[in-house]
């Protein structure tokens, strides 16, 4: 049997402007409340790295989170921050993808990509964590459920 | 998607192929282009 560890850490998200406008694209309400209750769930859940579905081949870094059969969120989920003092878990939010392979709006996932990812996930140097996620608009799960309500 | 691909004749490892927002999304938050309470709503049409 395995051993499931729980984590004690506040779970939040940030969520880049692309990630709004690819959930503005879905249009459809459905839709759009399955990826949010996928996300409540994960920010409410003492283990949310059971969220992640799978890791980009090639980039261990690029995490994917599966909503239905059709939808994926592609994230990071830092745990565990900041690493002297673990107080939070973070999600970074990207882009939701309605898996439908179009090959002309594919993009190719780099070193200069992954260096980039690197950076927006170190956590080593940043003192004041509380003063970046506010900063970075960062979301409670309180927060999403209060939109999953309104849909 | 994700994926990588591997060629047959040698073994160079190509980079993976994501969707191009994805790349966009990374950009935005190393920006400080990230979403507040106002754009989720607007997204969903509240």
């Amino acid at each position: 049997m395995s051993v499931v560890e729980l984590s004690d850490e506040e779970n939040v998200a940030i969520l880049a402007e692309t990630f709004t406008e690819s959930l503005s694209d879905i249009g459809d309400k459905t839709r759009q409340a399955a990826v949010l209750k996928r996300l409540h769930e994960l920010l409410d859940s003492d283990t949310p790295q059971h969220y992640i579905y799978e890791t980009v081949a090639g980039c261990d870094e690029l995490q994917v989170i599966r909503v239905g059969g059709d939808q994926r969120i592609f994230c990071r989920l830092v745990m565990g921050i900041p690493h002297g003092d673990k107080y939070y878990n973070v999600l970074f939010v990207f882009y939701v993808d309605p898996h439908q392979y179009r090959p002309d709006q594919l993009a190719t996932f780099d070193d200069a990509a992954e260096q980039r990812l690197g950076e927006i996930t170190e956590f080593h140097t940043v003192d004041a964590v509380d003063d970046y996620l506010d900063e970075m608009n960062a979301f409670t799960p309180v927060e999403i459920r209060e939109r999953i309500e309104l849909l | 998607m994700a994926s990588t691909s591997r060629s047959d004749e040698n073994e160079t490892e190509e980079d993976p192929t994501v969707p191009a927002g994805v790349l966009e999304g990374i950009e935005d938050i190393a920006e400080g282009r990230t979403a507040d309470g106002d754009d989720l709503d607007e997204a969903l049409d509240l």
